[in-house]
């Protein structure tokens, strides 16, 4: 049986983190994701970028009264690579239970 | 949480279950709090009004009770001013939706039924009344109750149901009254009827909301 390959860039913990996060929420701000995820800002920081460099994500920079507020929403694109990699997981994992 | 190209497939699929479930556990603290607030604030304003009505022998401070929305809000704007706001999802989205519904309903009752008492103690006998009139406070604390136990369903807390279904059970045993029907002279508790709404409001915002609600909040 040919497996799936997996999309490398939700093949990474914390990009997947955040991925199943947004998946779940849709829309979150940047100090929510750190405290759900654990991760250090600076760490967050780079994998975000990523993930919206690839389109998977949309960042928003904003403020909320005079403090800046960074909002991370899945994009369309996302949520189908998100799909995409649930579906081939689920290929590996059914070899594993066999 | 490092970048990691050695996952496996079982530990993909556990950050997925983690952060899915971290994400309603956030839905379910933020609800808990709402809960607890909001039941706290209705006790003490149960209180207030009681003692209020109970000083000037009339019923007029319960005109008090439309103050209690805005006191709500006010006081969750300061709990939650240093907190991370919780994102909108599905499950919280499946919340609000059931508790604005339910509250639209029983907004909707409570001024057609305020208004239908008014036109019947006006063109009315005292006995006709006593009848056909329309009991707010029960009827808007068991859509409440309903609204609890609903939450619990969509938050996959089955305390959370079962405290709506028990406030629900107290409300209609009217615990309190019993007590309280014991203790006093039934002419007395007779003209302190103007004074049970703050009873049965004081029951539920303890049984249906704060209890539960602090339930929710001091979860892990």
């Amino acid at each position: 049986m040919a497996f799936q390959p997996l999309d490398p860039l939700l093949h990474a913990e914390l990009r997947l983190a955040v991925m199943s996060l947004l998946i779940a929420d849709e829309e979150a701000e940047f100090p929510y994701i750190k405290e759900q995820t654990g991760a250090t800002a600076g760490n967050l920081s780079v994998q975000i970028e990523k993930l919206s460099a690839a389109g998977y994500i949309k960042v928003k920079k904003t403020f909320k009264g005079k403090r800046p507020c960074t909002i991370c929403r899945i994009t369309a694109k996302g949520q189908k690579a998100f799909t995409a990699y649930v579906e081939a997981l689920k290929g590996y994992l059914e070899v594993g239970d066999k | 949480m490092e970048e990691n190209m050695e996952l496996t497939a079982e530990r993909s699929l556990e950050i997925i279950t983690e952060q899915i479930e971290k994400s309603r556990r956030s839905v379910s603290k933020d609800t808990g709090q709402w809960l607890f607030v909001t039941g706290l604030i209705a006790m003490i304003m149960s209180v207030i009004v009681a003692s209020a009505n109970l000083l000037s022998w009339t019923p007029l401070f319960h005109l008090l009770w439309f103050a209690l929305p805005v006191v709500i809000w006010l006081v969750m704007k300061y709990v939650n001013r240093n907190r991370v706001p919780v994102p909108e999802s599905l499950v919280g989205t499946l919340v609000k939706k059931t508790w604005y519904t339910i509250l639209a309903f029983a907004l909707v009752y409570s001024v057609i039924a305020t208004v239908w008492n008014i036109v019947l103690q006006h063109y009315e006998s005292p006995e006709v009344f006593l009848h056909a009139g329309m009991h707010i406070t029960p009827t808007i604390l068991t859509l409440l109750a309903v609204a609890v136990s609903m939450t619990g369903l969509i938050l996959k807390k089955s305390s959370l149901v079962w405290f709506g279904l028990l406030s629900f059970v107290i409300l209609k045993c009217g615990l309190l009254s019993l007590i309280l029907g014991r203790l006093l002279s039934p002419t007395v508790w007779a003209k302190l009827s103007f004074i049970r709404p703050c009873e049965l409001i004081f029951l539920f915002a303890l049984v249906g909301l704060m209890l539960p609600g602090w339930m929710l909040k001091k979860q892990k």
